[in-house]
């Protein structure tokens, strides 16, 4: 993200301009100005200290990472794994005999979304939204680490996908209210591609059809989710939803 | 040594209030997970999604017992 265009919703854009680990959409790390190869051990430890974002013991690092091995060999592959670092990966790291944890100046892209959907999900008067961007749909619309299959990886994509799931729809009515029709439905597009079976991203990105104006396509989004749910689970939308398109007719 | 396989079931469980079937249940699985991919499905009937459960129990099991023979 260009630091002049951050949104005052998502990063401070000084903290920008740093070096950066991002975990969302795939694993990366930039210097803050060049991206920058990691390593594939390097990479499982700072995506798994990312995920954990606080520093966490040594031990519980190697059990975590090295879960087939007894504890002195996972130790071990811990300890040649830190002392293997390049350059980047060692600055992006704060080792203590006992702990590791990312460095403080670094940022990482997930924790900046989840305090996006933090704000989102609370009361937020004061979050400004830039409607001239897509930064903060964006910031909410990727899994953790999609093709990577380990446990400690898995549990929290599937926790993150539920919470910016919600902000999707939280963002999505705000912008549906201030009358920012097109990034409304952006953030409701999105929050459906999350979870395509849930009911209540449908219905948000029906009201945006509706308060545009646009009844057909609330229709024709009906439509689709009633097929899907019947050819997957063999049932018909709420009375609700359609309670929400007959009303907007 | 002969590596040992871990699998993972998630189960992510939401409610469609006013649906006739009100329960979701997402199930993601993988007996291996060295292996890349993983099933879903989504259910909504409780003796449906404990079969499910048994059923992965019990080829864990299974596969656990012939040494660990391929199961993705």
């Amino acid at each position: 993200m260009d630091a002049r265009n951050a949104p005052s919703g998502l990063a401070d854009p000084e903290s920008s301009r740093g070096a950066r680990i991002s975990v969302l959409g795939g694993f990366g790390f930039s210097d803050g100005r060049v991206d920058i190869a990691i390593a594939e051990g390097p990479q499982r430890l700072l995506a798994f200290l990312a995920l954990r974002k606080r520093p966490v013991r040594r031990t519980l690092a190697a059990g975590v990472l090295w879960p087939d091995v007894s504890q002195e060999r996972a130790a071990s592959s811990l300890r040649s794994t830190l002392a293997r670092l390049d350059e980047g990966a060692r600055s992006a790291l704060a080792v203590t005999a006992s702990q590791l944890a990312i460095a403080d100046p670094i940022t990482v892209d997930l924790w900046e979304s989840e305090a996006l959907a933090r704000r989102l999900a609370g009361p937020h008067e004061s979050l400004t939204i830039d409607r001239s961007s897509s930064a903060e749909v964006d910031a909410l619309s990727s899994d953790i680490l999609p093709d990577w299959y380990e446990d400690w990886v898995i549990v929290e994509a599937e926790a993150w996908r539920v919470r910016r799931l919600h902000a999707l729809e939280a963002l999505s009515d705000d912008l549906r209210g201030e009358g920012s029709f097109g990034q409304s439905s952006s953030a409701a597009q999105a929050a459906v591609d999350a979870d395509p079976l849930r009911e209540s991203p449908r219905a948000a990105l029906m009201r945006v059809h509706l308060a545009e104006g646009n009844v057909s396509d609330a229709i024709r989004e009906f439509a689709r989710y009633r097929e899907l749910l019947k050819r997957e689970l063999g049932l018909e939308p709420t009375p609700r939803l359609q309670a929400l398109l007959d009303g907007g007719r | 040594m002969t590596r040992q396989k871990t699998g993972l079931m998630v189960l992510r469980v939401w409610i469609e209030e006013g649906s006739t079937e009100p329960l979701r249940v997402d199930i993601r699985q993988t007996y291996d997970l060295s292996r890349t991919g993983h099933a879903t499905l989504t259910l909504t009937d409780v003796d449906l999604v404990l079969s499910t459960v048994r059923t992965f129990l019990e080829t864990s099991r299974a596969i656990g017992a012939v040494g660990g023979n391929g199961h993705g």
